[in-house]
């Protein structure tokens, strides 16, 4: 078994009387990306927590994430308002990375991200997607080998969320990770995905599994193929 | 804005001047300088006093012990606040003992201070004991509001303790450490003049105060109180400077 495959059996989970996760069972490969689809407040968020280790499960059990570092891109952005950009990212990096390689690869990611120009800005000068960036590029920069992302793209224009996904790929391809995102846009989920869950709404159990055979450079927002693809994944969204 | 300001100004000398008005006033009717002596005779004793021998060695003992009290009180309060905030079991252990010593008089503790130690010790243990458990529960609430999901960032991420002290829970708790500081730097003056008068060091404002009031001098005491107001004044103001400068820069 490869490093970072990981595998979730019979995930529950409960608040209360609200049962919100009902016995998931997947499998992640290593290095790949997969994508949980549903819709908003179905549970995705608590199992990403799940696997993170943040939450445990009532019932059930995650193997194959046991002392794996672990980004997690949280749905919001997390950083710690007095510390610039550049100091947020070495606040999660010192501590795992030689300090001589510091500067230079918190700078890389910044840039691959670009926004090297609010290297030293804090972020309440930022907006909200520029924050979402440093967040992004701060889970990017943390030497994981499993990434989680809850909604990475959300609340972005259409045209620069297709030029952080593609440099998301590019980043991804040239330092592979095994990489979990949850998204209720199924457009989001085909772009990146090498394999798409949908979500039942509460409780969670999987309603779907597609596999998506289509290199990832011919996939374009406006790939006939996907669009056929992402018809069918919304008609299921949209039964429940 | 300017106009507002102009007017502040206005209405601060207005104040200062009713204040003195007030008292001239006050004065008169008294009649006794024993009793309540008037603005100038006050001010002509505070001159007397600072161009006198001892005032600057009066005022450094003070000063020295203020300063070393609320020093010692701060580091202290900060370290058993982060004990307590970071780990709930120290606060459940800790917060009896704090409540007590809150509750307990400052004449209390000075009475059974002068029984135990020596005058100066007298001083230092007091003010510790009044000003520490109030910067121990401000930085234990501080470090109580710190975002937990920035707490639970800083743990997936495996940032280690050091790290998360000195570039977290620290900053965060900056506010509160401030609110506490000033606080407990205007209490330090008030409780160490106190337990200098009942102490009656050899050297110190509050044993001149005592002195004075043995023998009447009643415009010395005024003097002296004009003193530790200007004292506890002029710390306070370069608390808040400091604080302006290097709190919330990076709003």
């Amino acid at each position: 078994m490869n490093q970072s495959e990981f595998t979730l059996s019979g995930i529950t989970k409960s608040y209360g009387s609200l049962r919100v996760l009902a016995g998931l069972s997947l499998t992640v490969k290593a290095n790949s990306i997969v994508a949980l689809l549903g819709p908003s407040g179905c549970g995705k968020t608590t199992l990403l927590s799940i696997i993170a280790g943040l939450k445990s499960p009532d019932q059930g059990q995650v193997t194959g994430v046991e002392d794996k570092p672990i980004s997690y891109l949280f749905q919001e952005p997390r950083l710690l308002d007095w510390l610039t950009v550049a100091e947020n990212l070495a606040f999660v990096l010192k501590d795992h990375i030689p300090r001589s390689e510091l500067a230079e690869r918190i700078d890389y990611y910044l840039e691959q991200m670009a926004i090297t120009a609010y290297r030293d800005a804090y972020p309440r000068k930022l907006s909200g997607g520029q924050r979402q960036r440093v967040a992004m590029a701060r889970a990017l920069a943390y030497p994981s080998r499993i990434l989680l992302m809850d909604e990475p793209f959300k609340s972005l224009d259409l045209s620069l969320k297709w030029a952080l996904i593609t440099r998301f790929l590019q980043l991804w391809a040239a330092d592979p990770r095994t990489v979990v995102f949850v998204t209720h846009d199924p457009k989001e989920a085909l772009l990146l995905a090498d394999e798409v869950y949908v979500l039942t709404p509460k409780p969670a159990v999987l309603q779907s599994h597609h596999v998506i055979n289509i290199p990832r450079l011919e996939r374009k927002p406006t790939a006939l193929s996907l669009l056929q693809l992402e018809q069918k994944i919304t008609a299921e969204l949209i039964r429940d | 804005m300017r106009a507002s300001i102009g007017k502040n100004k206005a209405v601060t000398a207005g104040s200062i001047l009713t204040l003195f008005v007030v008292w001239s006033l006050a004065a008169k009717w008294v009649g006794k300088e024993i009793i309540l002596p008037n603005p100038v005779v006050t001010f002509t004793q505070l001159y007397r006093l600072l161009t006198s021998g001892g005032f600057w060695t009066h005022l450094s003992a003070t000063l020295s012990r203020g300063l070393v009290g609320f020093a010692l009180s701060f580091l202290a309060g900060l370290l058993l606040g982060l004990l307590s905030g970071l780990r709930p079991g120290f606060e459940t252990f800790f917060r009896l003992w704090l409540t007590v010593i809150r509750s307990t008089p400052s004449m209390a503790l000075i009475l059974l201070a002068l029984i135990w130690f020596e005058s100066n010790a007298v001083t230092l243990f007091v003010t510790f004991l009044v000003v520490f458990p109030l910067i121990t529960q401000n930085v234990t609430e501080g470090v109580r509001q710190v975002d937990p999901r920035l707490k639970e960032m800083a743990r997936l991420y495996r940032v280690r303790f050091p790290t998360a002290l000195y570039r977290m829970y620290l900053p965060a708790i900056l506010p509160y450490l401030a609110t506490a500081a000033a606080a407990g730097l205007g209490l330090t003056w008030k409780v160490m003049i106190a337990a200098e008068v009942l102490a009656y060091p050899r050297w110190g404002i509050g044993a001149r105060m005592d002195t004075a009031r043995t023998y009447l001098q009643t415009p010395e005491v005024f003097a002296w109180t004009i003193v530790v107001i200007v004292v506890s004044l002029f710390f306070d103001r370069i608390l808040a400077a400091l604080i302006r400068k290097r709190l919330l820069y990076w709003e």
